[in-house]
């Protein structure tokens, strides 16, 4: 191991004639708190305590709060089955008039999967293509389905399997499956239709994921201990959007008042911290 | 507010008077006046005149920090355009002093003026930017450049 380290000291650093000044590591990271998440990528290579410092939570907190206010890099993310981005300060900085935007496709998890493929053409021939024929252009690629975003995190789930729940950093390509409900947990079985909304608690810096399922049984998974609470009933019927917004510490969907007879909408808000609608 | 004058002078024997007001926005002044010291003259044993100078500058400019929008769009106007005259081994020497003297806003300012400047720089050129050893093996750098190949694009690859 030792014949292959590269010592780098004593390089031009030492030897340039316009030697830089020394900085001590509480200033190099005042400037990496506001260094661009890419370039923070970048800057992991430099050396093991810069990799360790970058791939701190806490740092991550602290860069968070320090760009938040800042105009940094923004993208809007489109879902339209794929997921698409759009850079924010093209559409800011061309306010007169129309403008193309150029969207640019995401890497998004299983967005190619071979496996996954075969099934998918199976079930597209007999279901959504009556006449028989289909384009084979349309199902190259795995469809998901948009559930909400949180701090540049996105939360979204496989469209034919909605129990495959992934989050997703557009910007480092890291994503995470989120574990399946334990049978422990879900009393009744064989509940398919539900909804999802994801946010950020700034109380305990943890990510949430809030489950919904048919007859009010509702769940939230958090991300710091990595698992699954059932948590108290929706005061409101149904939830009739699929996206959710997060807004001052709680997520909000659109929701339907129970009861009644013209079914008339409502919005939900769910408490991150209390965790209670 | 007082308009005491108080003389700074740096670790290569410059002296600037200037307003307490002013010596105020150096934290490091105002805590000794605060503690009563009844001083006249200030050594900043860390400071170059050169450099103090320019600190001096960021603090007259800054303050009376207006609320107004106006007033606010001026002084950003103004920081871009101070910092423009530099090069990033004086920005270096202007955050060590920022740090030392504890003036906020101009450690706020040149950070992000370093970071916006150093944004497309190769880990090869950080590690000479800030002095940083590498103790990655070969293996270990290429593994750790193949987990973050996201943050690399075609710009950042040598030019042949």
């Amino acid at each position: 191991m030792e014949a292959t380290k590269r010592g780098r000291v004593g390089s031009n650093h030492e030897a340039s004639p316009t030697k830089l000044p020394y900085l001590p590591q509480e200033v190099i990271t005042e400037i990496l708190l506001r260094s661009h998440a890419r370039s923070l990528g970048r800057f992991r290579c430099v050396s093991k305590p810069f990799h360790s410092l970058l791939s701190d939570p806490k740092f991550a907190k602290k860069h968070l709060d320090h760009n938040a206010v800042r105009l940094g890099h923004r993208r809007l993310i489109l879902s339209s089955n794929n997921l698409f981005a759009v850079d924010l300060d093209s559409i800011r900085d061309g306010c007169e008039g129309l403008k193309d935007l150029t969207s640019v496709e995401l890497d998004y998890p299983l967005k190619e999967d071979v496996d996954f493929l075969s099934e998918v053409y199976k079930k597209a021939q007999l279901k959504l293509n009556p006449d028989g024929t289909y384009s084979s252009g349309i199902y190259k690629k795995r469809w998901v389905c948009f559930f909400g975003s949180s701090n540049g995190l996105v939360c979204m789930a496989n469209i034919l399997s909605l129990n495959d729940v992934f989050l997703y950093n557009p910007t480092t390509g890291e994503c995470k499956r989120v574990p399946d409900l334990p049978e422990s947990l879900s009393s009744k079985s064989n509940k398919t239709s539900f909804s999802y909304g994801f946010g950020f608690d700034s109380q305990t810096n943890d990510y949430k994921v809030v489950k919904f399922m048919d007859g009010n049984d509702n769940y939230v998974y958090s991300l710091k201990t990595d698992s699954w609470r059932r948590i108290c009933n929706m005061p409101y019927k149904d939830v009739c959007f699929l996206t959710s917004v997060e807004l001052n510490g709680a997520i909000h969907w659109i929701s339907i008042l129970r009861g009644g007879e013209t079914t008339p909408k409502v919005v939900t808000a769910f408490d991150l911290t209390t965790e209670k609608f | 507010m007082s308009s005491n004058k108080i003389v700074l002078t740096s670790s290569d024997g410059e002296s600037f008077e200037v307003e307490e007001v002013v010596a105020r926005k150096l934290q490091i002044v105002g805590h000794m006046i605060e503690d009563d010291c009844v001083i006249n003259e200030i050594p900043l044993q860390n400071v170059t005149g050169d450099i103090l100078s320019m600190v001096i500058e960021y603090c007259k400019t800054h303050v009376d920090e207006e609320e107004s929008e106006e007033a606010q769009t001026k002084l950003k106007t103004w920081d871009k355009e101070f910092m423009k005259k530099f090069d990033l081994k004086t920005h270096l020497k202007i955050i060590l002093a920022a740090n030392y003297l504890n003036v906020k806003g101009l450690l706020d300012l040149v950070s992000q003026t370093i970071a916006d400047n150093i944004k497309d720089y190769t880990p090869e050129k950080i590690r000479e930017v800030f002095g940083v050893e590498n103790d990655y093996t070969e293996e270990e750098e290429a593994e750790v450049r193949k987990e973050n190949a996201w943050a690399f694009d075609e710009a950042d690859t040598p030019k042949p």
